[in-house]
């Protein structure tokens, strides 16, 4: 072996690259094995260049070289993978941004429990959480506090009780965990609100679609999107039954007045056990 | 201090990435082959005549890979203007992004924070990040890194595992 000195992070990385000398590439081979500093700072340079990939932020020769070298291996590629799923994570939304409608829902007599379980679905990740127990008397209605009329409330027998979510827009940075929507046991109908970018078709339809299975498990029918204060969102009313503690996807298609389908947004969230 | 087993499980990942460097189609068998093969030397002899046991791996993981070379176990190089066949390959749909969050929700609350907060933030700001993490959590920069590259491998490894279910 040739010299011990300890190679820096851009030598690191052309041996990564595999654009070193062999003699070079060797030296650092061994050392990858036998030292353990170098073991751990190579692991963290490649973690660092597969991230600089993923963020756009390679260009001209390492960028080539990463493509033809680097990429051409299956396990490497599956890095990438990761890296594209870290980079998608994003800070919780804060919980000070939604305050006013914590205070709201702590009115009801409920109130331990939605607030609880609302601070934890926010930390987990963007989903607004109220709980709504249209069975019982002189209890407003959460969404008309925030001056949303939702015409699937018309819908709903009074005596079903109703839990009902509202899930941001996904954005393309994603979020650090899903949403966890605890459904409360003994709850018969679970109402979505699904927040809409811009308001672009007369009416919407809604799948669930079950992200261990990749199957949809149930469809809305029709539904016009209306304004709340947060924009304009759609609602849906699904039976809480379909929902079992797992992963789904809402797809959200929009309905032109004359043509097809076309899917907009997928919302994702995670079914918490209650 | 690391016991017997996580030395092995270290020594496996090294060499295991010693032999996905080198462009070997199956790294972690040539890895398994290796430590059966100083294994069985260790049996033999009773001891290893090398400075020390990783140098000796190294030595014998080197003969295992001219012998792959041989049986050209090895990845082609692809040309600098390859159309990229791995583009929709790495793409980042939700079920990878459900499956990365179940493997998230494995981890110990403040791992979970530490690895989404290490990688977090590009070039220069991240390079500032991480030392303020390492001041926030009392370690050193060093400590810091090799705590971020266990957790992401631990994910990297949840995260294959979970997906290879489908």
């Amino acid at each position: 072996m040739s010299s011990r000195r300890q190679p820096d992070d851009g030598l690191l990385t052309r041996y990564l690259l595999g654009s070193l000398p062999e003699e070079e590439t060797e030296r650092l081979d061994e050392m990858s094995v036998t030292d353990d500093e170098i073991a751990w700072r190579l692991r963290a340079v490649e973690n660092d260049l597969v991230d600089a990939y993923v963020r756009g932020e390679m260009s001209g020769g390492t960028l080539e070289r990463f493509r033809s070298t680097y990429l051409a291996s299956p396990e490497r590629r599956k890095k990438v993978v990761v890296a594209k799923a870290l980079l998608a994570l994003r800070p919780a939304r804060p919980v000070a941004d939604e305050r006013p409608a914590m205070a709201r829902v702590s009115r009801f007599p409920i109130e331990r429990w939605a607030l609880a379980a609302s601070l934890a679905a926010i930390a987990a990740g963007g989903a607004y959480l109220y709980f709504v127990p249209r069975s019982a008397p002189n209890v407003p209605h959460v969404v008309t506090a925030r001056n949303a009329p939702t015409p699937q409330a018309t819908r709903v027998s009074p005596a079903l009780a109703t839990v009902s979510f509202v899930l941001s827009p996904p954005t393309r940075g994603g979020t650090v965990s899903l949403p966890a929507l605890a459904v409360p046991a003994g709850t018969q109908l679970v109402n979505l609100r699904l927040q809409l970018e811009s308001d672009d078709f007369p009416e919407y339809e809604a799948a669930l679609r079950n992200l261990a299975t990749n199957e949809i498990v149930w469809r809305s029918a029709a539904a016009k999107a209306s304004l709340d204060g947060a924009g304009s969102a759609v609602g849906f009313d699904l039976p809480a039954g379909v929902l079992k503690p797992q992963n789904y996807s809402i797809e959200l298609s929009g309905l032109p007045q004359n043509g097809r389908a076309e899917l907009i947004a997928s919302y994702a969230f995670r079914a918490a056990p209650p | 201090m690391d016991s017997g087993g996580e030395r092995y499980l270290e020594m496996r990942r090294r060499l295991e990435l010693y032999f996905e460097r080198r462009n070997c189609l199956a790294p972690d068998e040539l890895a398994d082959e290796t430590l059966n093969r100083v294994a069985r030397r260790l049996e033999e002899e009773g001891s290893i005549a090398a400075d020390c046991p990783a140098q000796f791996c190294y030595v014998i993981a080197k003969f295992v890979f001219q012998e792959s070379l041989r049986r050209t176990n090895t990845l082609v190089e692809l040309p600098p203007d390859a159309p990229l066949a791995t583009a929709p390959q790495v793409e980042t749909n939700e079920h990878v992004l459900a499956c990365l969050d179940d493997c998230l929700q494995s981890l110990a609350a403040a791992d979970r924070e530490l690895i989404v907060e290490y990688y977090r933030g590009e070039q220069r700001a991240k390079i500032e990040q991480r030392r303020a993490l390492a001041a926030r959590l009392g370690v050193s920069t060093n400590a810091l890194t090799i705590r971020a590259c266990r957790l992401r491998e631990k994910l990297e490894r949840s995260l294959k595992e979970r997906l290879s279910e489908r």
